[in-house]
C-alpha cells in the first residue's frame, strides 16, 4: 500500500476523494484500482483461503464506499482504509475461530492453474538451499512450524504479525489501523514471536 | 545501572550501559524488527559487544527473521495470474451497481422518475408555444457545442499523446532469442537515477543479460519475445515483461505485441494486463479489433470485464469511437443480451447508449 500511495500525490488523492465523496463512480473506482491489489494481498495473507479473501475484499470496499461520506481527513485515506480491511480481517478470523471446520487451508494452484497437494509451507522453495537437500529439508520443516505456530496466534497476534512481517509496516501504523496503542501492538508481536520461538526450538 | 546476566559462567555480568538482560528479550525483538531508534540501537550495540548471552539472543532472533522473510507469502501462491483481483473487481463493480439501482428505487423516485418529468415538460410544452420555441433554440445550441467538442477532442488526444522514440538497432540475433527457455525481468533503476532501466536476464547454454532502458531496442525485442511465446516462458516472466512493455504501448510493434498476447496468451491475467497496457489507444483500428474480440470472445469473465471497461471509457472520453462502426454496434448488442456476466451485460448496454444506438 505504501508504494501505491506515494505515487498519488496527496493533493490529486484528496480531489479524487471528494469526487467520490459526491457520488463520482468513476473516481470511487480508480481509488479502489490503487489499493485494492494490497487489500487483497492482506486478506489472502490473513485468511489462506481465496473465497474469504474474496468476501473480505467485497465487505471492506463495500465498507468504504458507504462510509466515504463520512471520511474527514482526519487522517490519511490510507490508514482508514487500512483500518477498515483490517476489522473486517479481524471479524473473519474471529468468526473462524469459533467454526474449526473452516480452518484448513485452501490448496493453491501453480503457474498453469492445477491445484498443488499439501500444506502451504510444505511447497515452500528455497532457491539457495535447492543443491543442498538437508538444508531444503530443513527449510521444509521450518516453514511447517511457522505454520503451526501462526494457527496458536490470536486473530490480533496473527493481524500485527502479517502487518509487521509481510507489510513491513511500523508498530506505530500498525497501532493505528488497528486503532490501538502502539503499546499494545508490540505485546502482540512479543507473544507472537515467543510462540514462534516456541515452535521453532532446536531448528533455529 | 548494575545489570546481572544468570547465564554467563560467572552467574552474574556486570555492565554500566543502561540495559538489563532481563530486558533483553523483548529488546531483541524490537532489534530485529528495525524498531529501535538509533540512540537505542547503539546502547543495545555496547551491550552486545560485552554480553555473549544476549548477543546470541539477537543472532536467533535474527535467524527468526530470516526464516520468515525467506518464506512465499501465501498471496504470493493463491493469486499468480491475478485472476482473483479480476473477479474481485468484476464482483465489486456489480454490488456497487446494485446498491446505486437500489438507490435509485428509493424515495426518490417518484420526483425524479424520467417518465414524470416527460409527462410534466410535455403538458408545459403543449400549452406554451413561445416556451417550447425557446427550449428548441437551447437545446440546439447545446447539442451544436457538444458536437464541436466531440469532433476536436479526439484530434487534440493524438496531438498530446508522446512521439514515439526511434532507438538503436537491436544487437540480439533471432537465433540468440530462439535459444532462451526462461526468462527473469526486473526494473533496476539505480537509486538517484531520473532514468527507468530495466534488467532482462535470458537463460539459455549462453546466458543473456540485457540491462537498458525501457525503450532500448534490445530490452524492447527481448520483451515482446518473451510476451509472445506463452508456451516456452513462465506467466511471472510474461507480466513482467507486460510491466515494462505498457510504457512503451506508443511504439506500434509493442501495441502489435500486446494486442496478439491480449488475444491468444494462455493466461487470464495476462490477457487481462495486456488490455489494460492498450487503455487510451483505441483510435488504432488493432487494438479496436483486439478489445472488441477480447470482449466477444474471451471465456474468462474478467478479461470482458476489462474489455467493456475500457472500450466504455473510451467512449465517454470520446476517444477512438466518433462514429460508431457496425461491427463494434454487433458486438455491444450481442454482450448486452447474450453474456453470461451481468456486469459485462450492463456495461454494453451503457456502451450503445453513449453511442447513441439504444
Amino acid at each position: 500500500m505504501g508504494a501505491t500511495r506515494g505515487s498519488l500525490g496527496q493533493s490529486e488523492e484528496r480531489a479524487l476523494i471528494e469526487r467520490a465523496q459526491g457520488g463520482d463512480r468513476e473516481a470511487f473506482e480508480e481509488l479502489v484500482h490503487r489499493y485494492d491489489r494490497d487489500v487483497l494481498r492482506i486478506a489472502l495473507n490473513i485468511l489462506h483461503k481465496t473465497e474469504d479473501a474474496r468476501d473480505v475484499y467485497q465487505e471492506a470496499f463495500l465498507k468504504i464506499y458507504k462510509n466515504l461520506p463520512r471520511f474527514r481527513f482526519e487522517c490519511s485515506f490510507y490508514t482508514w482504509t487500512y483500518r477498515i480491511v483490517t476489522n473486517v480481517c479481524l471479524d473473519h478470523l474471529r468468526r473462524r475461530s469459533s467454526r474449526p471446520e473452516d480452518q484448513a487451508p485452501e490448496l493453491a494452484s501453480n503457474r498453469n492453474g492445477e491445484s498443488m497437494p499439501g500444506d502451504f509451507f510444505d511447497r515452500q522453495q528455497d532457491t539457495g538451499a535447492s543443491s543442498d537437500p538437508e538444508r531444503r529439508l530443513a527449510g521444509i520443516e521450518i516453514g511447517r512450524r511457522i505454520s503451526s505456530a501462526l494457527d496458536l496466534l490470536t486473530p490480533r497476534e496473527r493481524m500485527v504479525f502479517e502487518m509487521k512481517h509481510y507489510q513491513g509496516l511500523k508498530l506505530r501504523a500498525i497501532g493505528e489501523a488497528l486503532g490501538t496503542t502502539e503499546e499494545t501492538v508490540k505485546n502482540s508481536l512479543f507473544r507472537a514471536t515467543r510462540k514462534l520461538r516456541a515452535q521453532l526450538e532446536g531448528l533455529l | 545501572m548494575n545489570d546481572t546476566h544468570p547465564n554467563t559462567p560467572q552467574g552474574a555480568q556486570q555492565n554500566n550501559r543502561g540495559i538489563r538482560c532481563e530486558e533483553f528479550e523483548s529488546l531483541a525483538v524490537l532489534y530485529a524488527c528495525d524498531e529501535l531508534d538509533a540512540g537505542a540501537r547503539a546502547k543495545l550495540d555496547a551491550h552486545l559487544a560485552q554480553c555473549p548471552a544476549c548477543a546470541a539472543t539477537i543472532l536467533r532472533e535474527e535467524r527468526l527473521h530470516r526464516a520468515i522473510a525467506s518464506l512465499e507469502q501465501p498471496a504470493d501462491s493463491l493469486d499468480r495470474s491475478g485472476l482473483l483481483l479480476a473477479q474481485c473487481r468484476s464482483e465489486l463493480a456489480e454490488s456497487l451497481d446494485d446498491q446505486r439501482a437500489r438507490a435509485n428505487r428509493s424515495a426518490w423516485r417518484p420526483i425524479f422518475s424520467p417518465p414524470a418529468w416527460w409527462g410534466a415538460l410535455r403538458h408545459t410544452l403543449i400549452y406554451h408555444p413561445a416556451m417550447s420555441m425557446t427550449v428548441l433554440v437551447v437545446a440546439g445550441f447545446l447539442a451544436g457545442v457538444a458536437g464541436q467538442r466531440l469532433r476536436v477532442a479526439p484530434a487534440q488526444a493524438v496531438l498530446t499523446r508522446p512521439v514515439m522514440t526511434v532507438s538503436a538497432t537491436p544487437k540480439i540475433t533471432d537465433q540468440q532469442l530462439q535459444s532462451a527457455g526462461s526468462a527473469h525481468v526486473a526494473w533496476v533503476t539505480p537509486s538517484g537515477s531520473r532514468t527507468p532501466t530495466v534488467q532482462v536476464q535470458l537463460m539459455s547454454q549462453t546466458p543473456m543479460n540485457i540491462v537498458g532502458a525501457p525503450d532500448n531496442a534490445d530490452v524492447e525485442r527481448a520483451l515482446t519475445f518473451v510476451l509472445e511465446n506463452s508456451q516456452r516462458f513462465d506467466p511471472d516472466a510474461r507480466l513482467d515483461s507486460l510491466d515494462v512493455l505498457r510504457t512503451r504501448a506508443v511504439d506500434p510493434d509493442v501495441r502489435r505485441s500486446l494486442c496478439a498476447a491480449a488475444r491468444m496468451d494462455r493466461n487470464p491475467g495476462v490477457r487481462m494486463k495486456a488490455l489494460e497496457a492498450l487503455q487510451g489507444f483505441e483510435q488504432d483500428s488493432a487494438v479496436r479489433e483486439t478489445l472488441l474480440d477480447a470482449l466477444q470472445s474471451d471465456a474468462n469473465s474478467g478479461v470482458r470485464v476489462e474489455a467493456i471497461n475500457i472500450l466504455l471509457n473510451a467512449l465517454r472520453s470520446g476517444t477512438g469511437f466518433a462514429a460508431p462502426d457496425p461491427q463494434t454496434l454487433d458486438v455491444l448488442r450481442d454482450r448486452q443480451r447474450n453474456d453470461p456476466n451481468n456486469y459485462v451485460r450492463q456495461q454494453s448496454a451503457a456502451a450503445l447508449r453513449e453511442m447513441g444506438a439504444e
